[in-house]
């Protein structure tokens, strides 16, 4: 049983902040970023300009947010800062090797077939979910992306928990339907 | 099936949160049926890029806490409006203190009207309306004496102040320097001699060897020279 007033340690103190941005806490997820810069710094020794560590720094840090999100890192069992750190070296690992020539890189007279459509789609998409209202948006982003639960997303959208899901296929309705609706034209200008 | 209803049952299908067996029958019936494929991409596409937005979101925020650090880090905090005023005024005091002190010191005391004669006279005429500074040796008597305390003067020579006001023809201020009013004082004929008696921890000022006045140090009023 443990002492009622003993301190917590490092790693309790990290599991509390993931716990936190799991639930949607955005100055948890400020600390945790601000806390761990100094990895950033530590890049910029290690693998060159302050750009590309601060690329680094930033993708190891969405790798993580995603990493929390989707469930797969529930528990450390270590500190933030040395998990962290293996992310950030990955990442170095994955910008140094893009610097690499690659052996079958085609010549230079020879362009590859960029798919145009594919961006042209992505593109198109990202305009219809401009097109949603602030709230709707909200909601979407909340659900897909940080994928917390109605019980969280209600309090930060200001609807009734027992609305959120509700709202949300009808925001996704909403949203296929403007795609449908603008398919044709825009494709067409 | 109702849009919404379609809708639903689309994303518990993207989401797999359908039992298996709902799941097999599912992507039979979007084998068979072309426009239900069609919404099936249609609402994965919408999430996959809904969730590439949401990245975007956390990379521009990250960028911008960058910004506001790199900025930070540049900025040299300024003072603030009400702040910057006080410094003024504070620097204003300051100049007008200091220039008030040096104009004050020049001139002797406020009471005075003559301003410093940096360079004697050289008639062997009284000069009333000027003042003059010069370092008078202190001459120690009995230093040995009984009662000696031993602690005064603790300077040889001290800086006196020769200053000329019509209100104040015989005066003097003695604190760590001392001021004398003299009217009638000619510098180059009168001798002044500053004489300092251990036994009885006084000051005596004697002019010329004939008069001589005795001085009490550390008032800051001024008095008039008593023998």
């Amino acid at each position: 049983m443990k002492f009622p007033f003993t301190r917590k340690t490092a790693t309790e103190q990290d599991n509390e902040l993931i716990e936190r941005v799991r639930r949607g806490d955005r100055k948890a997820w400020e600390m945790i970023y601000k806390t761990n810069r100094w990895l950033q710094k530590n890049s910029i020794r290690q693998y060159g300009t302050e750009a590309d560590a601060e690329d680094i720094y930033q993708n190891a840090m969405l790798a993580l947010y995603e990493n929390i999100i989707s469930g797969r890192l529930q528990k450390l069992d270590g500190r933030l800062s040395t998990y962290l750190y293996g992310i950030v070296r990955n990442q170095a690992g994955q910008l140094l090797r893009s610097f690499r020539p690659k052996s079958h890189e085609l010549p230079e007279h020879v362009q590859e077939e960029v798919p145009v459509n594919i961006a042209r789609e992505d593109a198109f998409l990202q305009r219809q979910i401009d097109r949603l209202d602030d709230r709707c948006r909200q909601i979407l982003l909340l659900f897909y992306f940080e994928k917390q639960s109605a019980e969280d997303i209600g309090p930060q959208v200001g609807i009734p928990v027992d609305s959120v899901r509700k709202r949300k296929y009808e925001c996704l309705t909403k949203l296929k339907d403007l795609a449908r609706r603008y398919r044709n034209t825009e494709y067409d200008e | 099936m109702s849009d919404k209803n379609l809708t639903e049952r689309i994303d518990d299908y993207l989401s797999d949160a359908l039992s298996a067996a709902d799941r097999r029958a599912f992507e039979q019936q979007m084998q068979t049926d072309p426009v239900l494929q069609e919404e099936v991409e249609l609402q994965r596409a919408l999430i996959a890029q809904l969730r590439i937005r949401g990245a975007g979101n956390l990379k521009a925020q990250m960028r911008q806490w960058e910004t506001e650090s790199a900025g930070e880090a540049a900025r040299v905090r300024p003072l603030w409006p009400g702040r910057r005023i006080i410094w003024l005024a504070a620097s204003v005091v300051a100049v007008l203190s200091l220039g008030i002190w040096i104009w004050t010191v020049q001139r002797g005391t406020p009471g005075d009207e003559m301003a410093v004669q940096s360079k004697p006279p050289t008639t062997g005429e009284p000069v009333p309306s000027a003042g003059r500074v010069i370092r008078l040796p202190v001459e120690t008597a009995d230093r040995n004496g009984l009662g000696y305390a031993g602690d005064e003067p603790d300077r040889d020579s001290i800086w006196v102040r020769l200053l000329s006001n019509p209100a104040y023809p015989a005066h003097y201020r003695f604190t760590d320097s001392l001021y004398l009013y003299l009217s009638a004082y000619r510098p180059e004929q009168d001798q002044l001699r500053l004489r300092y008696d251990a036994r009885n921890n006084a000051y005596h000022l004697s002019i010329n060897d004939s008069v001589t006045y005795n001085l009490e140090k550390g008032f800051q009023r001024i008095r008039p020279l008593m023998k």
